[in-house]
């Protein structure tokens, strides 16, 4: 059983190795197994913190190292060493706060009242930059909270921002409210963020943990359901798939190795392990995920589509909105996931517009996904979301984000750029006005497929797993390797894009039979005025869609209108509803932030799947 | 003590041949000895979340040597100082507004949540509790020394607010510079309205100290704004300046007729003809990329500029040559002449 090769990588994790890889079993582990598991995998995780650094070695450990080795009562004159040693510089913003809090809160019966004493002391000495984006704000806000909690009735004198123990709560609390009502509504800013999405997780886990307040630890514990439920339902064995708001270079390849791995890992174990610290604040909150999130993770047993609405970051210059919809789109099966977005410009530098990824055995070092991309960069897509003049806006962003500027980018979204996607076909369109900066249009073939063939058709045909892959590009193009042994087709035309069609290995008796299929698929393609595409995919749907326009599919327009907040079948929410109904076989769990209650119940009809 | 903007504020209360008269009125106020500040963040090296070398509020104590005032933040926007306590100081900041009342020992954070991305801020010189802050959200507004904001962009199409003045003639009338033009408020930021030209980004504003009726504002990519109506109505300028990123303009306070932009990729431009020629002056600066400028209050002719990174520097000559007073590294969003003990 699954479980039981669980709790084998876990004791491997004690002894200090890191496991290979995760075998799963076919049968689903019952709710007493899978509470056992996770918390093996949560011990494992702190234990692998407490003893990242050597015993003796007083050099180094941070502020998570020093949360574990407390959580475990174990080495207090290391503790209180690096704590000496770390307290003298504070620095970092809301990451330093979150990791002091949680050393603050773990620490408050067990650190000598002199350490406690400096710890407070830093409250008011060490300022805090609440920082510019929904992350940041709520790691500040979740840390104001909690420490004006632990210390409720001190003036402003007392604290770095001058205002009182109850100002700061009463302003924290509002805003983590706020935060949420709009999570709950229109969906979330930073959304699906596979680096991101743990410094949501963060927050709310603290005040599951440390909040006294019955509805906020209440409200906590629902949008951990809530945050991890969106997780889950975009899984693929440990990857988080489909459109992101924010990833970067290198995951957006190897899509493993990034932060969300790890809270697969701690959650459902369904990955080889990968360490981060946000894991442990989870871990070490004393959250315990309900069996429903596990099943929607790993139950891939059949296809199914996804759709989520979110929102952009908040818009402050070159924009009639300030949250413009996202409409997220996925088609999951065992073996690959295709996920999209509608295109455009949805988040600033790092946003992910659409990928495949398929199955892989161990997916560490793989690059097992396909997309394509449209590098656009541009101070008036900078300016939009950053308050900077825009002479040196990108020169700014470009220091952290340092692909941002480059023709060789491979993430970031373009107002040139629009998806489609039906089932697990897609078209991308791009209509690249003359003069833009970086007008040429970009197909990612992995090194990891299996195989990659360009047909007399049109069709460029490749396999990756159990995926079969079939493109057929809108212009001309030219192949290009890059640094990592990966293919990029380049295409140069303005007016350009992409019909992609995917579909599982097991539904052709060959590779050659799969290819034949897709060349008699009726395809009709134009570039000019505008780039458009009349396509029947595999699966006999007719999709349309020419740049500009409403796409249709069988003739009838896709209603952006009613996009709800969740659908499919394990996810149900309508927009504006504060509520989010789970859905796994018979059981249901509704989150419903109108009366602040969870409740879960097995139904007797038979699941609509 | 009375900072520059509010002895131009003040100057501005009486009829405008009256300063002299001012001058002579509170001859005390004249003497009175003032310092440069700046707004700033030491921005080589530095991302939200990295270790952030001494930022915010910096005083010029002369030469290179610049002293950090109270918190260390990634940003202040502006700077302004209330004319009838000077002990009162207001910085528009990465967190939201805040205020000292002991002239910058204790500082308190006046805004919550709502307040963000804070561009500028200003005080009203006849009603000193009426307190303006320009915001990527919108304008807002205090009438009680910044206790309490209400936001305050009614009439406003675009909220994008990078620049505020008040009026120093007429108490409640305040100009803001958006993203969708130049708008005015007669009723102290209740309503707004159109005032200059709608397709136009504004950036910053000025208002001359000797003569209230001479206003400047810096437009994106298309040079300076001047008003010689006290902001009725404004015309562009001419020459090489018209299509210039301009991100700050002065006016000197000692002589209307000169003039300083300063821009992206546009150095220092500066006029001796009350804005209707303008010439380069950026030879002798490091870079051509600059955010501000400011008139020295006490010292008749002298013009600071801040670069991007690159320092600032300050010239006796109108820009003909210029000397380097430190702060390399730093983008500096504010240079403000503070009234100091």
């Amino acid at each position: 059983m699954a479980v039981n090769s669980n709790l084998t990588f876990s004791l491997v994790i004690c002894f200090g190795m890191l496991p290979v890889a995760v075998a799963f079993g076919r049968q689903r582990p019952n709710r007493a197994e899978l509470v056992h598991a996770y918390q093996m995998r949560a011990d494992s995780l702190i234990r692998y913190y407490a003893h990242a650094t050597p015993a003796g070695d007083f050099s180094r450990g941070g502020y998570l190292e020093i949360a574990a080795r407390l959580h475990r009562n174990e080495d207090m004159p290391w503790v209180l060493a690096r704590l000496d040693s770390l307290m003298q510089k504070p620095a970092g913003d809301m990451f330093w706060m979150y990791p002091f809090l949680t050393v603050t809160y773990v620490g408050r019966h067990k650190l000598p009242p002199a350490y406690q004493q400096r710890m407070r002391e830093m409250w008011r000495t060490y300022h805090p930059y609440r920082g510019d984006t929904e992350n940041h704000w709520a790691m500040y806000y979740t840390a104001l909270y909690l420490i004006t909690q632990m210390y409720p009735d001190e003036p402003g004198g007392r604290w770095f921002n001058g205002r009182s123990s109850q100002e700061s709560f009463a302003e924290a609390r509002e805003y983590l409210l706020e935060w949420m009502d709009l999570t709950t509504t229109i969906g979330q800013g930073e959304y699906d963020s596979p680096d991101y999405f743990g410094v949501f997780v963060v927050p709310m886990a603290q005040l599951y943990a440390w909040a006294e307040e019955a509805e906020m630890k209440q409200r906590a514990a629902m949008m951990l359901d809530w945050l991890l439920a969106d997780f889950a339902v975009d899984n693929l064995n440990g990857l988080y798939t489909g459109a992101h708001s924010r990833t970067y270079p290198k995951p957006v390849k190897e899509q493993w190795r990034v932060g969300a791995t790890a809270f697969a890992w701690l959650l459902w174990g369904n990955t080889p392990f990968y360490p981060s610290g946000e894991a442990a604040i989870l871990a070490l909150s004393g959250y315990q995920p309900p069996e429903i999130l596990y099943n929607i993770a790993t139950d891939r047993e059949r296809p199914c589509i996804h759709r989520e609405r979110k929102r952009t970051r908040h818009r402050i210059r070159f924009s009639e909105v300030k949250n413009a919809p996202v409409y997220k789109y996925s088609y999951m099966r065992k073996e690959y996931a295709l996920g999209s977005s509608q295109g455009g410009l949805l988040q600033p530098i790092q946003q992910h517009t659409w990928d495949l990824t398929w199955a892989v055995e161990d997916p560490r070092g793989k690059h097992n996904t396909f997309f394509t991309i449209h590098p656009y960069s541009s101070p008036l897509e900078l300016g939009m979301y950053f308050a900077e003049h825009l002479g040196p806006i990108t020169e700014l962003v470009v220091r952290s984000k340092t692909t941002y500027d480059s023709p060789d980018k491979l993430t970031g979204g373009s107002p040139n750029e629009q998806v489609f996607q039906h089932e697990d076909a897609l078209i991308t369109l791009c209509d690249i006005p003359p003069g833009t900066r970086f007008s040429h249009f970009v197909g990612f073939f992995s090194k990891d497929l299996a195989r990659r063939e360009e047909d007399p058709s049109g069709w460029i045909f490749a396999q990756g797993g159990e995926a079969l892959i079939a493109c057929h590009p809108l212009a001309t193009y030219e192949w290009q390797k890059d640094e990592d042994g990966d293919w990029r087709l380049i295409s140069r035309a303005l007016k350009n894009g992409a019909v992609v069609q995917i579909a599982p290995a097991g539904d052709f008796a060959s590779f050659e039979a799969f290819k034949r299929a897709v060349r008699a698929l009726p395809l009709q393609a134009t570039t000019r005025p505008r780039p458009g595409v009349r396509f029947t995919s595999l699966r006999g749907a007719q999709m349309e869609f020419t740049y500009g326009e409403i796409p249709r599919v069988n003739g009838v327009a896709v209603d952006y209108e009613n996009w709800p907040l969740f659908d499919g079948p394990f996810l149900h929410a309508d927009k504006g509803s504060r509520k989010l109904e789970l859905r796994h076989g018979r059981l249901r769990r509704v989150l419903d932030f109108n009366t602040l209650t969870i409740t879960e119940r097995v139904v007797t009809e038979t699941p609509d799947w | 003590m009375l900072n520059f903007r509010s002895m131009r504020q003040m100057a501005g209360i009486l009829p405008a041949g009256s300063m002299l008269l001012i001058l002579f009125s509170f001859p005390v106020m004249a003497q009175k000895q003032h310092k440069l500040h700046a707004g700033l963040v030491k921005s080589r090296g530095y991302v939200v979340g990295s270790g952030l070398a001494a930022s915010g509020l910096h005083r010029h104590d002369g030469g290179q040597v610049w002293t950090h005032i109270g918190w260390n933040l990634p940003r202040v926007s502006a700077i302004a100082q209330d004319p009838a306590n000077p002990d009162i100081i207001y910085l528009a900041c990465g967190n939201g507004a805040a205020r000292t009342r002991d002239g910058g020992n204790f500082w308190r954070m006046t805004t919550d949540w709502r307040v963000t991305e804070t561009q500028d801020i200003c005080v009203d010189p006849h009603a000193p509790q009426h307190v303006y802050l320009a915001t990527a959200y919108g304008i807002w507004a205090s009438k009680d020394g910044a206790d309490t904001w209400r936001e305050a962009s009614n009439g406003l199409p675009k909220k994008y607010t990078q620049s505020l003045r008040v009026d120093r003639t007429r108490a409640g009338r305040v100009l803001a510079g958006t993203e969708g033009g130049l708008y005015l408020s007669t009723d102290g930021a209740d309503s707004w309205s159109l005032l200059g030209p709608p397709e136009v980004t504004i950036l910053d504003l000025d208002q001359c100290a000797a003569a209230p009726n001479v206003w400047l504002a810096a437009t994106q990519d298309r040079g300076v704004l001047r008003s010689r109506d006290n902001g009725t109505t404004w015309e562009f300028a001419r020459g090489s300046i018209a299509h210039a990123a301009i991100y700050a303009v002065a006016i000197d306070p000692h002589d209307a007729k000169n003039m300083a932009a300063a821009g992206w990729g546009a150095g220092v431009l500066v006029s001796r003809d009350g804005g209707a020629t303008w010439q380069d002056r950026s030879a002798g600066l490091p870079v051509r990329n600059c955010y501000e400028t400011v008139f020295d209050i006490d010292q008749a002719g002298r013009l600071w500029v801040a670069t991007f990174e690159e320092g600032i520097f300050y010239s006796d000559d109108f820009g003909r040559t210029w000397k380097d007073a430190g702060m390399h590294g730093a983008i500096v969003f504010d240079l403000v002449f503070l009234q100091h003990e």
